[in-house]
């Protein structure tokens, strides 16, 4: 998703904890490689209920990542539901930012943006600097029009006539304007219609 | 008083090249039809260039001739000499050209004509489109006469409103002094047809006897002649040829053309017509490419009983005398006698644009068009729409659909297409690079592609079409037979690659592996091939081109397929542009003004955009659900 600008790659991960259930294992396992992989982990917690091992357990995971806690629910936090937020600090620097929010009312989201912004643009977060390609279809496209491009080398040294490399030459061009939008596929529709309802 | 009345199922207006074929294509396929003439001596009449075909017009002749048209057949009869070009090119480029007997040309395809069942050739002015609720009926003449046809094919070439001009001289005539058609124009008018003004030029012709060749290039034809017509072999037509003359303009003949552009009544502003960039006159070739110092020029024999020779490249519509010093500027013409002026043509045609892929008109049931009228340039390119025109004029009155090829089929596709669809300000010419699925339209396998389209069409008889079967057998059977002929690494068979230029063979192959390498070809490895039977030329042609090329032509293969796809989304009739969302203005618009048969005619149109095209897909998606 897209930001002001700012492309995210965001990774929904399972909860960590301690499981039997296989399934559910491998959800985990799966969250901690995220983690180990991740440039920026957004930890979001309940705050309606008390801090858990589980959470603090994570808390030491990411104890070494760029992080933003969230602390979420912030509309139903009260003084009964035993969330200290004081105790956190044992686990986290300073620095880290920790932004209540109500994911339901849409309450500190802006806070939220803000704060991601500024560590983007701080250089905060030390982003990957390979360039990422965030679309499966965007990747097929740029290995198709490689393959394409390796094709027309190939017929330039084989001193083919022009009408011969322009072939692949083209197709070269039509996956990268898949890229861009300068060019359609027939499937186009289809894809959309996969992935969205548009209604009737 | 009486008037006279006549009824036939199709009337063509205009025997120019597109006339020609779509009458006779009309009368073969069994309609009663007439063609009209304003002059029995201009039938088929080569106005311009004294040749049939080049770079890419070879292309559509032979394309023409595998349908069943008459053209390939004509040339055939009436060369006097014959050149494949681009040969140093790859065979997508190969392009036939042949100069003509101009004279024997046009009296020969008189003489096919007048010997047509079904087919009445009449001189007579056509002025007026007899419509009635959007559909025709028929046409009248300059005498008042009618005649009622289920359908009509215009084909006035350049003789609407035409007008002659050079320097300050103006003939209200068409081509080369003949009877101009001035009443027609206004009834397209009033049936609310789209005219535009396109001009054209010619250049001089001279006296051969006034020509100093000594001091020219001689241009010879071909030793071997490759025909046209897919029905005839090289012993069929072989005869001596006439040589062609090259030579240049100079620095002085472009001071001549400068110091005097102002009475030249393009430059003057005289001339409304828009010209072809691609067949400039001297003037523009000057002004525009001014640091060149030379153009190329061909002298040209115009038929072999006849002393007129055409001073190709140098076309113009400057005055008399500014004419007769540029031309003898030229090295070679430094006394020539001119025969005929150069001129300028400027005539009416129409926007294309309001024509179906048919060549239909869509606002006027019935009423088809091809050549000129519709804004090509081109005795080729008029000849092909004649005949799509001819074609479906017959099969409309004969209760069929259209015949329509497109843009992977043949080059005639991607012309009829480029016409229909895009915006077209100039006489368009054809160009190989318009075609994009160049490797498979090539000039060679015209017949594969069209025949059996022109069997089932009907003007490619059961005798023809049963030699294309064979022929398309022997490629299919030589190639397979190719594939498992293995070659060991003996003596003879490493000579033979090494006296070719190729490497030696380490281990075995086939001969089909051999015929791949760039060096080599189906005809030099016949020596370590004894099972060979013989095989005619073109049979051999194809097998190799299909061998040695046979990657590229898979992946333009499956180009093609994609392209498919996109041209059978149709788009139906009933679509309202308005009522979708998110269309531009713009692309609205040229929408309605094109109304496209598929999404993929519509995404050619200029100013549709690929966003346009998206929008519109997922329109008629919505529209397929809500059913």
């Amino acid at each position: 998703m897209t930001i002001d600008g700012i492309t995210l790659n965001i990774v929904d991960t399972a909860g960590i904890r301690d499981t039997e259930d296989k399934v559910e294992s491998i959800g985990v396992e799966r969250a901690k490689k995220e983690i180990e992989s991740a440039d920026l982990i957004l930890f979001l917690m309940d705050t309606s209920v008390q801090i858990s091992e589980e959470d603090i357990e994570i808390l030491q995971r990411i104890r070494d990542k760029k992080k933003i806690i969230l602390l979420n629910k912030s509309d139903k936090a009260t003084e009964e539901s035993g969330f200290e937020q004081s105790a956190l600090k044992e686990y986290i620097s300073e620095e880290t930012p920790v932004i209540s929010i109500s994911a339901k009312y849409g309450d500190g989201i802006d806070n939220f943006i803000m704060e991601l912004k500024n560590m983007m643009f701080h250089g905060r977060i030390d982003v990957n600097q390979e360039v990422y390609i965030t679309n499966a279809r965007h990747k097929d496209a740029l290995a198709k029009t490689y393959e394409s491009l390796e094709c027309v080398e190939r017929s330039i040294e084989a001193g083919m006539p022009e009408d011969f490399f322009t072939i692949d030459l083209m197709n070269a061009y039509e996956k990268l304007g898949l890229i861009i939008g300068e060019s359609v596929e027939e499937d186009l529709a289809n894809e959309i219609f996969s992935k969205f309802c548009t209604g009737k | 008083m009486k008037t006279v009345e006549e009824y036939y199922d199709v009337v063509v207006v205009g025997a120019g090249h597109a006339g020609c074929e779509a009458a006779l294509a009309a009368a073969r396929l069994g309609c009663e039809t007439i063609i009209f003439t304003v002059s029995m001596n201009s039938v088929a009449l080569m106005p311009c260039n004294p040749n049939i075909g080049g770079s890419s017009k070879g292309h559509l002749v032979k394309e023409i001739d595998a349908l069943g048209g008459e053209m390939g057949k004509n040339i055939d009869k009436t060369y006097i000499q014959s050149k494949m070009l681009n040969k140093s090119k790859g065979p997508a480029v190969h392009s036939l050209r042949a100069q003509a007997d101009k004279d024997a040309y046009s009296m020969t395809m008189r003489y096919t004509l007048q010997n047509t069942d079904h087919l009445t050739l009449r001189q007579a002015e056509v002025t007026e489109l007899i419509v009635e609720d959007g559909v025709i009926k028929g046409v009248k003449t300059f005498s008042g006469a009618i005649y009622h046809a289920k359908t009509v094919v215009l084909a006035t070439g350049t003789y609407l409103k035409a007008r002659c001009l050079y320097g300050e001289v103006v003939n209200y005539t068409g081509p080369n002094g003949l009877q101009a058609a001035n009443y027609l124009s206004q009834s397209l008018k009033d049936n609310g047809v789209e005219l535009y003004r396109f001009k054209t030029g010619t250049p001089a012709r001279i006296d051969k006897r006034s020509v100093n060749f000594d001091v020219m290039e001689e241009q010879f034809g071909d030793e071997k002649i490759v025909p046209f017509s897919f029905t005839n072999k090289e012993e069929d037509i072989k005869r001596e040829q006439i040589s062609c003359w090259l030579t240049y303009t100079n620095e002085e003949t472009h001071k001549i053309i400068r110091d005097n552009l102002d009475r030249s009544p393009i430059y003057a502003g005289v001339i409304e017509g828009t010209g072809p960039r691609y067949c400039p006159s001297i003037e523009d070739k000057v002004v525009r490419f001014a640091d060149r110092k030379r153009h190329q020029l061909f002298i040209e024999p115009e038929g072999e009983f006849t002393n007129e020779m055409y001073v190709g490249g140098m076309s113009s519509s400057l005055p008399e005398d500014v004419q007769y010093a540029m031309y003898r500027t030229v090295k070679g013409l430094e006394n020539v006698k001119i025969i005929r002026n150069a001129y300028a043509i400027e005539y009416d045609c129409i926007n294309p644009n309001q024509l179906k892929l048919s060549l239909e008109f869509r606002n006027i049931q019935g009423l088809f068009s091809g050549g000129q009228f519709n804004g090509s340039s081109g005795y080729e390119e008029a000849a092909c729409q004649g005949l799509i025109a001819g074609i479906n004029a017959a099969r409309k009155r004969l209760g069929k659909d259209p015949v329509i090829l497109d843009r992977s089929q043949a080059y005639i596709g991607v012309l009829i297409d480029d016409l229909v669809t895009k915006e077209n300000h100039e006489p368009y010419r054809m160009m190989t690079s318009r075609a994009e699925y160049r490797l498979l339209l090539r000039q060679d396998n015209a017949d594969m592609r069209l025949t059996p389209i022109g069997h089932e069409i009907g003007l490619i008889d059961d005798e023809r079409y049963d030699k294309f079967l064979l022929k398309k057998e022997q490629i299919e059977k030589e190639i397979e037979r190719l594939k498992h002929v293995n070659i060991g690494a003996n003596k003879t068979v490493q000579e033979l690659l090494e006296s070719l230029g190729s490497t030696k063979l380490n281990s075995g192959s086939t001969l089909e592996e051999l015929i791949k390498r760039p060096e080599l070809n189906y005809e030099c490895l016949a020596p370590i091939d004894p099972d060979r039977e013989p095989l005619d030329d073109d049979v051999a042609e194809q097998i190799n081109i299909n061998i040695k090329y046979e990657g590229y032509i898979k992946r333009q293969l499956q180009q093609v397929e994609q392209f498919k796809k996109m041209e059978n989304k149709l788009i139906p009739d009933t679509i309202n542009y308005d009522e979708v969302h998110n269309l531009r203005t713009e692309a609205v618009q040229k929408l309605k003004a094109v109304h496209p048969h598929s999404v993929g005619q519509a995404s050619r149109i200029s100013g549709v955009s690929p966003s346009d095209i998206s929008v519109l897909m997922i329109y008629m998606e919505q529209m397929r659900h809500r059913k």
